[in-house]
């Protein structure tokens, strides 16, 4: 047999012990050691929830999306629009027993075998936190909803999706002021925002309307 | 399919390993341990270790990169070379040193080479503060591919393979050819791949396989680096029972809540059996709950479990010697 017949019968082989689909694990906890979410005047949450995911195309394959989309969104449906998915919703995502990432204390617990091919090692996890509603498994982009304020999480160090096999457990207490794209960082905790706040118009934008009314009302 | 297991002791007074290089060997705990692998995907870690072929008081360079035994060794020079395959072939150590006692007991050293009276390391030993004292060593050879499959039956060349996961991140294939190893590219020869003591490699088989691993019942503690840049699969040397979880020494090796493991099924599916996480005192649940004295979780007998750590750690086991 030649070389080429013999290598391309081997691969054929190769085929029938090839390793099953690898699973990884993502996990979170919050508790006064390795920080929580609070509200945004720093209290603690009484309702609301966490959710943690990663933003994909149509294909479900990872993509990256400006921090800066993250100012329009009003609702976790805008997240959603944006290719926003929960890992909860990822391929394979089995919770641990136990798990509970829903506010007020204790916040804690663990998704296991979550596919490999829906969640590529070190892919960027977004942690994101309502203070209102929860994730709706089945229609998720009515998740939170009610939600007044939020946070958005984005550590580039620290909060990777794991290598085959392994685990993630994203804490609070890595997250870095620069990580924190909605909210405002307090010490090993970090306070919500108001979801989906207007920019307030500026001085001098506020000035022109104010002349324009005046002049309006002369010519009448 | 379930696991059968079998191990048996060997007495040292009628299974005493000899001194077959040089002097200074001692003899240990000999014998075998059985391990049978379903067809499919299974994390394997060897719980036997070669016996030692030099044992003995030796004082580190201060640079760290030579050993010198305070009592001549009149080693046969060369007896502890790395191989020196040609290129594309990967070159490994073939021996290493271990601290048999005092607070560093169980770190090892690849070898790269010895003259008749030192070892020259293959990096400086590490920590530093090992450097420039003096300290009771081991030599013994490596744990390889090529090792493990003595007495294994059920094999399939090429199409049985393993995984060995390195420290920087990367993967390396080997398939069985049918007496040894050989690379991914189906040809280089790789039976020399190292299987560090307390780590292991995920095995993949066409149609079941048994395992009869055979050596010494390792008599000193192990020191498994983990690394955070790498798929970690780590086990105990304790060849004749499975390792609780609850009281495990991962309890204190595992950065609080931000490093944890995963432990898989043993049926060929990589099925995920839980995930643990350490508090700093005590290990707990995938929902990072303590488990309670009760648990059962454990690691199987010549298996492990795949740990993830935020930075470069390392786990200690007791040797089953010395509990």
């Amino acid at each position: 047999m030649k070389p080429r017949s013999i290598a391309l019968f081997v691969a054929f082989l190769a085929c029938v012990a090839s390793p099953v689909s690898a699973a990884v694990t993502v996990g979170h906890i919050e508790n006064v050691s390795v920080g929580q979410f609070l509200s945004s005047s720093g209290s603690a949450l009484t309702a609301g929830g966490v959710s943690i995911g990663i933003f994909t195309d149509g294909l479900g394959a990872p993509i990256t999306v400006a921090d800066s989309a993250f100012n329009t969104v009003t609702a976790f449906a805008d997240l959603i629009a944006l290719g926003f998915k929960d890992i909860r919703s990822l391929s394979g995502a089995t919770a641990a027993a136990g798990t509970d990432w829903a506010f007020p204390l204790a916040v804690s617990g663990s998704y296991n075998s979550i596919a490999i091919s829906a969640l590529p090692a070190a892919t960027q996890l977004y942690l994101l936190a309502f203070n209102a509603g929860s994730y709706v498994a089945g229609t998720p982009a009515s998740s939170f909803a009610s939600a007044t304020e939020w946070a958005v999480v984005k550590d580039t160090t620290s909060h990777k999706s794991p290598s085959d096999l392994g685990t993630a457990s994203l804490l609070l207490n890595t997250v870095v002021p620069g990580d924190i794209l909605k909210g405002t960082d307090n010490g090993n905790n970090v306070n919500m925002t108001a979801l989906g706040a207007v920019p307030e118009p500026s001085r001098a934008l506020l000035g022109m309307i104010g002349l324009v009314a005046l002049f309006v009302r002369r010519r009448r | 399919m379930k696991t059968c297991l079998a191990l048996t002791l060997l007495g040292t007074a009628l299974f005493s390993v000899p001194a077959a290089f040089g002097q200074g060997a001692t003899s240990g705990i000999v014998g075998f341990s059985s391990l049978s692998c379903p067809a499919g995907t299974t994390l394997v870690v060897p719980t036997l270790v070669n016996s030692n072929v030099f044992q003995g008081a030796a004082s580190v360079s201060s640079d760290g990169l030579t050993i010198t035994p305070t009592t001549t060794a009149g080693w046969t020079v060369g007896a502890y070379n790395a191989t020196s395959f040609t290129a594309p072939t990967t070159n490994y150590p073939k021996f290493y040193a271990e601290i048999v006692s005092g607070a560093n007991e169980g770190l090892i050293f690849d070898i790269a080479s010895n003259s008749a009276t030192a070892l020259t390391m293959a990096s400086a030993i590490t920590p530093s503060g090992i450097r420039g004292t003096t300290v009771q060593i081991a030599i013994r050879q490596h744990v390889t591919l090529d090792k493990i499959v003595q007495g294994a039956t059920g094999l399939t060349a090429f199409v049985d393979a393993v995984n060995l996961f390195e420290p920087n991140g990367s993967t390396s294939t080997r398939i069985f050819d049918g007496a040894s190893w050989v690379a991914g590219d189906y040809t280089t020869p790789a039976g020399h791949s190292i299987v560090y003591p307390g780590t292991g490699f995920s095995f993949s088989a066409a149609a079941p396989v048994a395992f009869n691993f055979m050596g010494e019942v390792k008599p000193t503690k192990t020191k498994v680096p983990m690394f955070q840049s790498g798929v970690n699969i780590v086990g105990n040397l304790n060849p004749a029972s499975a390792t609780s979880i609850y009281g495990s020494t991962f309890n204190s090796a595992l950065s609080p809540y931000a490093d944890g493991f995963n432990a898989f099924s043993s049926d060929g599916n990589m099925t995920t059996l839980g995930t643990y996480f350490s508090d700093g005192a005590q290990m707990l649940d995938g929902a990072y709950n303590p488990l309670p004295l009760t648990a059962t979780d454990s690691i199987p007998l010549n298996r492990g479990v795949v740990v993830s750590v935020t930075a470069d750690a390392v786990v200690t086991f007791n040797s089953p010697l010395a509990p």
